[in-house]
């Protein structure tokens, strides 16, 4: 059996290893740490800002035949990011999560700053135009939410009067992961249920994105049946358990498939067999070995987690020393953080050709080596919002790729 | 609101000392400042509360004023210092004459000190360049200045001033040649206040002011640059042996280290920028001092500027005197009701407030004695929560929802504790300079938000627009993250940027 | 021996990478329990960007953390938090002793070879209520925690008169003080599997590895414990063994990582061969000389990945080599932290948090109902027994019982 191996294990390396696997490799993903699905919404961003100057654009899939070249989304191919998407779907809803969105069209999600954000697949729980919502609802307290500036933001937005509640938690002085817990409990969501029915009946109603971990749809169902209304997820700062909803489903596929999952292991290094990748050397605290592999995906992601580092002045590639695409001499950050035209560093990446292998100098830097997600050259995640989007369609052609079946 | 004894324009250390010694004498006073208290040159520097040391060779009143004033801030001040105490190394390469001067020189002004060995000395601070061939022991001293300038405007609002932020006086109001009050603009308007003395103390940004009432004031500006690391490298002050150059000096603050300073004429307070090249020489002079700054983690960057009295043209700012002046603008200038105080720096502001504060009294015709070089700042009250060990301490008593920043341990509790002291256009600048939120490795990237949110809750941001607030507050941070964006801080600033403009779409203004 | 310092680890540099992501915070089965404790990334990094030297430690809370690692392996950055918390602990004990039932427990390894030669007293006293009643008021151990019971026979005897077949490969067997006094079955079974995969097991003169002792910050001791260990297994490898094979994982973590880089000793070579079973019998697998033989076997599992296994940066190699044994079913739990923790779920303080963190554990189980729950981990398998009722095993048990003879 083909032996895969997959260094990272966010949105990307997840995916790549379940296709790998799925295409009947023997899978293993390693991970320095457990990907950092924590910080995003748990919305999948296909692309909204294609231009730094230019619109956001309302149809991603039309936007994204557009592209230049150099876009992973270019050198993949429209099609590919809808099998990938559809692929995705279907995947996470046998684990309870609907993904809704077909990629030609955007949802408008409010956010904990009570602002509109705009994504490609959004989760079920967010899935609501926020003009509709009637109610700002707090739970905790949490200090990553303030149901007044939620509802300040939308009013503005709207131009509705947006009322706001305060639901206190038992134990409310604890952080995210123990408030959703918390909430999770059934006795603690029937009295969520009768409070809302209480002071919000029939309405839809926004609230920090605290459902659980498991079962959120569930759980959101059986509250809703209480009060008669709708209940909105709001994303906010990390941690943020939708990402971490989205965390476990991929596990759990990963898993049940027979995807071994090594973590708290660094990849460090090539295993050079001339032209070819034997495998990497990986590191755990000080101590070094080696993991062989007939593939290696890289999916390290970017600045945030490593996968790409720097120094005063120049960014690197750790594992290979991979070429990146970032001109020398030009600044890591332009000199406004909040520039709409986003920062130089954080659209770098590591060039590939249609087939996602790392290039130097034109031609593949190993026959084996193949790259997916943030790490990759040509495109702007952050600025673009299309980081989602790029890691599930890339993730889904290297994995296949990598086990040796066509993308 | 509008009669008053004397005003005072200027909220740095001046300003705020100049408005607690004249309200202590019973004198009515209005301290007027443009931004936030500290927010010039008080603020960004480097916190040193000298032992006089650094200029025992080359200016022995300095150092006199230096030693003397240590001692009286320390008592008045307990709250605002930490008692370091500080370290003069050579290093190989050192003009060795220069210890034996600068031990005369501190024999001289007053200054204790004691050798000790190199062993002794690595042994108190073990991340010093362990090539050190001579060390000193002095009686230098870590001050944070926002606090000190916030405890002075507490004490003048105690005592009867009224402090207003964010308040820019536009012009003088004159009777004749005489300035008899002041025309300044806040969120609501125009106001007028009018007082018989009119002092001052605005530093850098007094030379346009003075020239409104005709008067000239020679100043020279000197800009010197800082860089904050991440950790603290030493529990002491870090001095080099050698006369006063190039970052040479090496701060404990709270839990950060401050490397300093550069010095640089420039011709505007405003718009200061960290030259590449200064940041090499701090980087490179500080890993001299201290090997570990070499690979450590550094926070952010910033300039002040030394305003010095000048009154011919002398170009090299370490050249000038650091003493300062009183400039009585009706017997200087023929401007009566004018005073000015230039010059100086952070350990004698109260010296230089007393002085101000004589003259003021003198054309006022009181005769009241200045009593602040025995009067604490707290006089009983208990005095607000800062050092280092009493925030970590903090950690027991806060439950993880209630710690709004924390990288500084700023619990929810002690941003309402100030929120009284807000004026005017709400700034999250305005709880940055009285909590340390926000300052610490991240800089702001979870707190901003929460702060905003507490604002918000508090009814503090009064209709203006939540993004608009944050996002200015963001982009300003980030200047003085720019100058230093490698490594980690790269890493937190590529973080940064996904919450505020990939999640929350702040740099589309949020509206999509 | 030799040991390399590639980069002696100081508290005080270590949190300089952490970019405050909060990841930590979310993988703190702890801090999701409970508001006293300030959670991993204040605990660890943060907190300790404020301890000065010389100044007094700060609160007890330092003891919430239960040593389980995920924090550390969740960090992007390679901050090491949960180490850094066991410096802390460190110092807080330095200055504030420790409790009667963490002095107790972290020496278990003194006692228990005394409970075992009375098991036939022991296990019984371990079970009455009124022991339990007087040993949580005298001694500060939680009556309701689960506890071991005492073998007849030691592992110590067994492999005493144990002859292992000479094999073309060789290990020397680290089998911890649990496997030894408690659970001699596990150490049988995998010796059985080595030997039946042509391995010749030795077993050198072996201490307790002080895994218990660095979790309460008692460095002193179990530096002293770790030098009798390293000369032991430097002997077995002159002798030939390629690799030290250890049963448990946190008897693994402390001898190839705590040992290293917390008690600061550095890494040795002897270490640097210390791997778990099932990485052993991959790695044979990999080089294509695991041949073992499997006879039907009907066998519903869930299998558990310990916390230190996980740190131990492997993954688990179980659940692929049990899926090959004609009948055996096994899904991975993935659900989390047993709450267990070494000596954490034992002590009285702490016993009532261990057991609200291994409820997601238990749940999921309840959720399954596999006939059998398998972890390598002897503190996950006695608490997952305790809160589910479920049978726990070590794999290598399941591995041994399918062989075919």
């Amino acid at each position: 059996m083909r032996r895969v191996l997959v260094i990272g294990g966010g949105l990307a390396g997840l995916t790549a290893a379940i296709e790998a696997r799925e295409a009947g490799a023997e899978v293993a993903l390693l991970q320095a740490g457990q990907g950092v699905h924590h910080l995003f919404s748990g919305c999948i961003d296909l692309l909204a800002y294609p231009q730094p100057d230019g619109p956001a654009v309302e149809n991603p899939l039309e936007a994204i035949a557009r592209l230049a070249p150099e876009h992973p989304y270019a050198k993949i191919g429209g099609d590919a990011v809808v099998r990938a998407m559809v692929g995705f779907q279907r995947r996470v809803t046998e684990h309870g999560l609907t993904y809704l969105g077909d990629g030609r069209h955007q949802y408008r999600v409010l956010t904990a700053m009570g602002t509109l954000r705009l994504t490609g697949l959004t989760p079920l729980t967010m899935a609501v135009d926020p003009a509709q919502i009637d109610v700002v609802c707090s739970i905790g307290p949490y200090r990553n939410f303030s149901a007044g500036l939620v509802a300040d933001g939308l009013s503005r937005l709207t131009k509705k009067n947006v009322r706001t509640l305060a639901f206190e938690v038992a134990q409310g002085e604890l952080d995210a992961m123990g408030l959703a817990a918390k909430l999770a409990e059934p006795a603690e969501s029937a009295r969520f249920g009768d409070f809302l029915a209480r002071e919000a009946r029939g309405l839809t109603v926004a609230i920090p994105a605290l459902l659980g971990l498991e079962n959120a749809e569930e759980q959101k169902r059986s509250i809703e049946s209480r009060f008669g209304g709708v209940l909105v997820e709001v994303p906010g700062l990390p941690p943020s358990i939708p990402g971490l909803r989205l965390m476990h489903a991929l596990r759990r596929i990963a898993l049940d498939r027979g995807v071994r999952i090594a973590q708290n292991v660094r990849a460090v290094g090539a295993l050079d067999g001339g032209g070819v990748l034997r495998g990497v050397k990986v590191r755990v605290a000080d101590l070094e070995r080696e993991e062989t592999a007939d593939a290696v995906v890289l999916a390290t992601g970017h600045l945030v987690t490593g996968g790409v580092v720097s120094t005063r002045g120049a960014l690197r590639e750790p594992v290979f020393d991979l070429p990146l695409s970032f001109p020398a001499g030009e600044s890591f950050f332009r000199s406004r953080f909040l520039d709409r035209a986003g920062h130089p560093a954080l659209s770098c990446g590591v060039i590939v050709d249609s087939s996602l292998r790392p290039l130097r100098d034109q031609s593949p830097v190993y026959e084996n080596l193949f790259a997916c997600g943030d790490i990759l050259g040509g495109f702007d995640p952050y600025r673009e919002r299309s980081g989602g989007g790029v890691a599930l369609s890339t993730a889904t052609v290297a994995g296949r790729l990598a086990a040796g079946v066509a993308r | 609101m509008d009669r008053f004894d004397a005003i005072v324009i200027g909220g740095g250390i001046t300003g705020c000392g100049v408005a607690r010694d004249l309200a202590l004498r019973g004198v009515g006073v209005l301290l007027l400042e443009q931004h936030d208290l500290a927010h010039g040159a008080t603020g960004r520097c480097h916190g040193l509360l000298h032992s006089g040391v650094r200029y025992a060779v080359k200016d022995p009143i300095a150092a006199q004023e230096c030693i003397s004033e240590n001692r009286i801030v320390r008592r008045i001040a307990p709250h605002c210092v930490e008692l370091t105490g500080g370290l003069v190394i050579e290093l190989p390469g050192d003009d060795p004459a220069y210890y034996h001067q600068l031990r005369r020189g501190c024999d001289e002004a007053g200054i204790e000190h004691r050798a000790l060995s190199p062993a002794d000395a690595l042994e108190l601070e073990p991340n010093l360049n362990p090539r050190l061939t001579r060390a000193l022991s002095v009686p230098d001293a870590s001050v944070d200045p926002f606090l000190l300038s916030q405890e002075n405007a507490r004490a003048a609002e105690r005592h009867g001033a009224i402090i207003r932020t964010h308040s820019a006086v536009i012009d003088f109001i004159r009777d004749g040649a005489a300035v008899t009050g002041v025309r300044f603009a806040d969120d609501e308007g125009e106001h007028e206040a009018r007082a018989p003395v009119t002092v001052l103390a605005a530093g850098g940004w007094g030379m346009p002011l003075a020239a409104k009432a005709g008067v000239r004031v020679g100043l020279s500006l000197s800009k010197g640059s800082l860089v904050i690391m991440n950790r603290r490298f030493c529990d002491r002050v870090i001095n080099r042996c050698r006369l006063p150059a190039d970052a040479d000096l090496v701060i404990p603050n709270g839990p950060t280290s401050i490397i300093g300073t550069t010095s640089i004429t420039v011709a505007s307070p405003d718009g200061l920028v960290i030259e590449p090249r200064e940041l090499a020489v701090l980087l490179a002079e500080g890993a001299a001092l201290a090997p570990g700054f070499a690979t450590a983690r550094a926070l952010r960057s910033y300039a002040g500027v030394r305003p010095l009295f000048q009154e011919s043209g002398d170009a090299d700012g370490r050249g000038i005197t650091r003493g300062f002046f009183v400039l009585n603008h009706a017997t200087r200038d023929g401007v009566p009701g004018l005073v000015s105080i230039v010059g100086g720096k952070l350990t004698t502001y109260r010296l230089m407030a007393e002085k101000t504060a004589d003259q003021v009294c003198e054309l006022l015709g009181r005769r009241v004695a200045g009593r602040t070089s025995d009067t604490p700042l707290r006089e009983g009250e208990p005095a607000p929560f800062y050092h280092r060990y009493e925030r970590l301490a903090r950690l027991a008593t806060t439950k993880p929802g209630e710690m709004v920043c924390e990288c500084e341990m700023v619990p929810r509790e002690a941003i309402r504790a100030i929120l009284s002291e807000l004026h005017g256009r709400p700034d999250l600048a305005d709880v940055q300079h009285r909590t340390r939120l926000g300052m610490g490795p991240c800089q702001g990237g979870l707190c901003s938000y929460r702060g905003l949110a507490l604002l918000h809750d508090e009814g503090l941001l009064a209709g203006g627009s939540p993004a608009a607030v944050i996002t200015r507050f963001l982009d300003q941070r980030f200047g003085g993250i720019a100058p230093v964006l490698w490594g980690d801080q790269l890493r937190e600033e590529a973080l940064n940027y996904a919450f505020y403009a990939t999640l929350f779409g702040l740099d589309r203004g949020g509206d999509a | 021996m030799k040991r390399f310092i590639p980069e002696p680890r100081r508290p005080e540099t270590l949190f300089d990478p952490c970019i405050k992501c909060t990841i930590c915070v979310s993988a703190c089965p702890v801090a999701q329990t409970t508001a006293t404790f300030p959670g991993p990334k204040q605990a660890g990094p943060d907190a300790q960007r404020f301890r000065g030297r010389g100044e007094p430690v700060e609160g007890p809370w330092i003891n919430l953390c239960s040593g389980c690692y995920r924090c550390q392996v969740a960090c992007p950055a390679d901050v090491p938090i949960a180490e850094i918390n066991l410096f802390a602990k460190q110092r807080y004990a330095a200055e504030k002793g420790r409790d009667v039932a963490t002095e107790l427990l972290t020496h278990a390894h003194w006692f228990n070879p005394w409970g075992q030669r009375f098991h036939w007293f022991a296990t019984p006293l371990l079970r009455m209520k009124w022991a339990r009643w007087l040993a949580e008021k005298l001694f500060g151990v939680d009556r309701r925690a689960p506890l071991p019971t005492f073998a007849r026979e030691s592992f110590r005897t067994f492999a005493r008169r144990h002859e292992s077949p000479r094999a073309k490969h060789k290990v020397a067997y680290f089998y911890g003080c649990f496997t030894d006094s408690n659970a001699p079955e596990v150490g049988r079974a995998v010796v059985k599997v080595l030997e039946a995969a042509g391995v010749e097991v030795i077993f050198p003169v072996q201490q307790c590895c002080g895994a218990a002792l660095i979790g309460a910050g008692n460095f002193d001791r179990a530096r002293r414990q770790d030098a009798a260990n390293l000369a032991a297994f430097e002997q077995a490898l002159d002798q030939g063994a390629e690799a030290i094979v250890v049963g448990s994982p946190s008897c693994a973590l402390a001898l190839s990582h705590e040992t290293g880089e917390v008690l600061g000793l550095g890494h040795s070579a002897v270490y640097s061969r210390v791997v778990d079973l099932f990485t052993y019998l991959h790695r044979l697998d990999e080089a294509g000389e695991l041949n073992l033989k499997w006879k039907e076997t009907p066998l519903h599992a869930a299998y558990h990945e310990a916390c230190h296994l996980t740190a131990l940066g492997f993954g688990a190699h179980a659940p692929a080599l049990l899926r090959r044994i004609p009948g055996v079913q096994v899904r991975v739990l993935d659900a989390g932290c047993c709450g267990l923790a070494g000596t954490y779920g034992l002590k009285h303080k702490t016993a009532d948090l261990a057991r609200q963190i291994g409820a997601g554990v238990a749940r999921r189980v309840a959720e399954w109902r596999p006939d059998v729950v398998l972890s390598e981990c002897e503190g996950c398998r006695m608490q997952i027994e305790h809160l589910t009722g479920v049978p726990a095993k070590h794999p290598a048990e399941v591995l041994a019982d399918a062989l075919v003879e």
